[in-house]
């Protein structure tokens, strides 16, 4: 976690801080970049784990073992003053392949 | 007074069959159907076509009991079916006996498959019924397919992402492919929308003419191998040479007839059907050859489809009913938790019929030879199925006699029945569903 988030509590984030924050951020998608099902992190082995056909991904979501063809999707985030994530119902992936549409929910605010 | 009345009763029964014979030809059509002549040999291997037959009708008549109750809606579609499962009357019953015969009747078509196969069913002139059967054999596992995503539950839902994103890769109609099947460019209410409309309305609706173009085309060649078709063609060939000792050329004889069909043509039949069913049951003698091919080895003896087959037919259907009734309240049919698309706990895992389709995905890393491994070479060897009457032209009918087919077949199985067993390795290790706690 950020040291922003252990020192603050309350009250609106500034300039700077949203910047930083959204710089440590990663919003994935848990469907897995291979055939969709949902992955999760694994504590002890340090890594995202597909459990259907053994995709793996590091903790920023990049393909590291495994049949998927790329990393997982990103959505499209932004951290606003409140301290919410609003984010959109869009996604890209960070490689060179093209998107693909992925199955994902509706937009949602944390 | 008692002779009386049955012979009056029996009277009005001849008149109204002899009524409804003129106007529909019902009772002719009727004895031909139950009087067809079947080998004596194959009773119980050919109960598997019509134990499918009959598992395909529970399927219709339970899945349209259930369409009482259930909601196709993301909102209901669980409760619903939770609702069947806890408060309609036989619900669990119904429910039951449609889940438990879809897994049976997977098991039941392969067999049959299995069988057409070994005994070199597929070949001429019966291709196309052999081409009809596989498109049947993938309709169905695609109705199994769709069938469990309708719950709306976490085991459904995660399959049918699955499938959805298996399709999303296929070479130019990948994204085409996976908005079909979603309704859209996510998983929602379109979704299920699609897949009940394939699972209830167009699967079905292609499986029921199929299934009728697969029994008359089972019912124009008859269930005899080549030998019964080479003696009636030997009687035939006698009779002519008969007939033209007697009479002078085929020509000659034939003419007078060529013009006289209908009753004449039915009258043949129903002679046929007599001599079938009184002919003396004398083997071909051995070694008599027709053709050049040796067919005498696999002569049978006829027996009437009525009531030999149908009764064996009747006992085997009876006694697969009875066991998926016990099975649908000694172990229900499941539903696990209601669908989430934002877990990171559930695990899915398919139904036993993908477990060899599922180990296969494991093999092919990376977008190319995933589109190769998951869409291309399920695609090639559903096409390899239907070409098999092509590929495989070998006159002999037998097993034994055909060592290469077989030995291919039996090395496909292989590979299908050991990954099944590296798929149930790798669930032992990692079980499906929520993890407890």
């Amino acid at each position: 976690l950020p040291s922003i988030l252990e020192e603050k509590s309350e009250g609106p984030l500034s300039e700077t801080e949203i910047q930083e924050l959204e710089r440590q951020l990663n919003v994935l998608s848990n469907h897995c970049a291979h055939l969709g099902c949902p992955v999760r992190w694994m504590p002890e082995e340090g890594g995202i784990l597909c459990p259907c056909h053994g995709g793996i991904y590091d903790i920023n979501g990049n393909h590291t073992g495994g049949p998927p063809p790329h990393g997982l999707w990103r959505y499209v985030s932004q951290i606003r003053e409140d301290g919410r994530i609003f984010v959109k119902h869009e996604f890209y992936v960070e490689q060179k392949g093209r998107t693909k549409p992925g199955i994902y929910t509706k937009p949602y605010v944390v | 007074m008692a002779s009386r009345i049955t012979a009056q009763t029996r009277r009005w029964g001849r008149d109204l069959a002899d009524w409804m014979e003129e106007r529909t030809g019902i009772v002719s059509i009727t004895g031909k159907l139950l009087y067809e002549p079947m080998p004596r040999r194959g009773r119980l291997l050919y109960t598997l076509g019509s134990a499918t037959l009959f598992l395909i009708t529970l399927q219709f008549l339970t899945g349209i009991l259930l369409l009482f109750n259930y909601a196709p809606t993301t909102d209901h579609a669980w409760d619903s079916i939770y609702y069947i499962m806890t408060n309609v009357y036989f619900g669990k019953l119904i429910r039951g006996i449609h889940f438990w015969s879809a897994n049976a009747l997977i098991v039941v078509i392969g067999l049959h498959m299995v069988r057409t196969f070994l005994s070199g069913s597929y070949k001429r002139p019966r291709e196309m019924n052999w081409v009809v059967g596989v498109l049947l054999i993938v309709i169905v596992t695609v109705m199994a397919f769709s069938g469990y995503a309708l719950r709306w539950d976490q085991e459904g839902f995660w399959a049918w992402e699955v499938g959805a994103m298996i399709a999303s890769y296929t070479p130019l109609i990948g994204n085409w492919a996976i908005t079909a099947l979603l309704g859209g460019d996510t998983a929602g209410p379109a979704t299920l929308s699609r897949v009940f409309a394939l699972h209830v309305w167009l699967l079905p609706a292609a499986l029921a003419p199929l299934i009728g173009i697969h029994l008359y085309l089972l019912r124009k060649h008859g269930e005899f191998g080549a030998t019964f078709e080479y003696a009636e063609r030997l009687a035939a060939l006698r009779k002519r040479r008969q007939m033209e000792e007697t009479f002078g050329s085929a020509e000659e004889v034939g003419s007078g007839n060529a013009t006289d069909t209908g009753y004449s043509e039915r009258a043949r039949d129903e002679q046929r059907i007599v001599e079938i069913r009184h002919a003396p049951r004398e083997r071909v003698e051995e070694g008599e050859i027709v053709t050049k091919e040796d067919v005498f080895d696999r002569y049978d003896e006829p027996q009437g489809f009525f009531p030999g087959q149908v009764v064996v037919d009747l006992t085997v259907s009876a006694i697969l009913l009875a066991i998926v009734v016990v099975l649908s309240y000694a172990v229900p049919a499941p539903l696990t938790e209601p669908m989430d698309v934002s877990t990171t706990v559930y695990v899915p895992r398919p139904e036993w019929f993908f477990f060899f389709l599922d180990q296969w995905l494991v093999y092919f890393p990376g977008s190319v030879l995933i589109a190769i491994g998951d869409v291309i070479v399920p695609f090639l060897f559903v096409l390899l199925l239907l070409a098999i009457p092509w590929l495989d032209k070998e006159p002999a009918h037998s097993p034994a006699r055909r060592p290469f087919v077989v030995v291919v077949g039996f090395l496909v199985i292989l590979v299908i029945v050991l990954n099944m067993l590296l798929t149930l390795v790798r669930i032992a290790n990692f079980p499906g569903g929520t993890p407890a706690g």
